[in-house]
C-alpha cells in the first residue's frame, strides 16, 4: 500500500497546511532548503510547525545542477555539510532539534536522462559527504528515465566496508508520463510502478506543467506536485 | 523522534553503527506510520 503526499516549492501557511491535513489523503509534504531552492526562506524555521500538524517530511536540498560550475566530489562534500547544518538549524519552540538526526536529505537533480561524469562526481561527493560528515542519510530526487539507474550504479561503487553507499540512499523519482494517473489523488499505484523498482517515492504529477495541478481541501487551494511513497515520512524526519 | 547522532568521519566502527542504525530506522518508521495514520483519522 502506498501513502499519498504532496510537495510544493514554497511553505504554505499553518492554516493552509491544517486544512489540507484534515481534508486530504496526504500524509507528508516537502521542506526545501539549499542555495538554489527558489523559496527556501519561506521554509526556514517552519519544520517544527509542519510536523506539529502531523505531516511526515521530504527534506530536499537544491544544490548544483547540470550547468553549474565546480561539479566535483569536493563541492558535493561541501554542499552536504551545508545541507546538514541547515537541517540542524531547524528547532522547535524550546530550542530542541525539530528534525530527526537520522533523517534522509534528498539532493534535487532536475536534469533527466544521462548525466555527465562530472555531475555524477558531484552527486557522489554529496551522498558520501552526508554519510561521512553529518548524522543524516543521503537521498536522491531525480528522473525515473535512466538517471536513477545511473546514479545508483555510481553509488554502488562507493564502498562502506563490505556494503555500498547505494544500499543506504533513498530514491524519489519523477515520472509524469504513463502510467502516471495525472493530477488526481485517486490511484492505487505504488512507487515501484514508476518504472524504478527500488523507488521509495514517486512524484507522478507536477505543478505547473502546462496545466497546473491545483487541489482544494477545506477551502484552501494549492498548486502542488503529487507523490506516492512507501512510508508516511519519506525522510524519516 | 530519533536523536541518535552518528557521524562516521572515516571511523570504521562508526560506519558500522550507522549501518546498523539504518536497519533500526525501518522498524521505527513502520511504527510511526501506524501513529500518523491514527492521528489523521482522529483529526479529520
Amino acid at each position: 500500500m502506498a501513502y499519498k503526499g504532496f510537495d510544493i516549492s514554497y511553505c504554505p501557511t499553518k492554516t493552509q497546511l491544517q486544512n489540507f491535513w484534515t481534508g486530504s489523503p496526504f500524509y507528508f509534504t516537502s521542506f526545501y532548503t539549499g542555495p538554489n531552492a527558489s523559496n527556501a526562506t519561506s521554509f526556514k524555521g517552519q519544520a517544527a510547525m509542519i510536523k506539529s500538524i502531523g505531516y511526515g517530511l521530504m527534506l530536499v536540498y537544491v544544490g548544483r545542477q547540470k550547468s553549474s560550475s565546480n561539479l566535483t566530489k569536493s563541492q558535493g562534500n561541501t554542499d552536504a555539510i551545508d545541507a546538514g547544518s541547515k537541517i540542524d538549524a531547524e528547532k522547535d519552540a524550546n530550542g530542541n532539534a525539530a528534525i530527526s538526526t537520522s533523517a534522509t536529505i534528498f539532493l534535487d537533480i532536475e536534469q533527466g536522462g544521462q548525466l555527465s561524469s562530472s555531475f555524477l562526481d558531484y552527486i557522489e561527493g554529496f551522498c558520501k559527504g552526508i554519510w561521512d560528515n553529518t548524522t543524516y542519510y543521503p537521498g536522491i530526487y531525480c528522473s525515473y528515465s535512466s538517471t536513477a539507474d545511473q546514479i545508483k550504479t555510481r553509488l554502488e561503487t562507493v564502498k562502506i566496508g563490505t556494503v555500498s553507499l547505494a544500499d543506504f540512499t533513498k530514491f524519489w523519482v519523477f515520472r509524469l508520463s504513463n502510467p502516471s494517473p495525472g493530477c488526481t489523488v485517486t490511484t492505487n499505484l505504488e512507487p515501484s510502478d514508476s518504472g524504478v523498482s527500488y523507488a521509495d517515492v514517486w512524484q507522478y504529477a507536477q505543478s505547473p506543467t502546462g496545466t497546473e495541478c491545483k487541489i482544494t481541501y477545506n477551502g484552501t487551494t494549492l498548486g502542488v506536485d503529487l507523490d506516492l511513497a512507501i512510508t508516511t515520512n519519506p525522510s524519516g524526519a | 523522534m530519533n536523536k541518535k547522532a552518528i557521524v562516521p568521519n572515516g571511523d570504521p566502527v562508526k560506519h558500522k553503527e550507522k549501518i546498523d542504525h539504518f536497519k533500526e530506522l525501518h522498524h521505527i518508521l513502520l511504527n510511526e506510520d501506524k501513529e500518523r495514520v491514527e492521528k489523521k483519522k482522529q483529526d479529520k
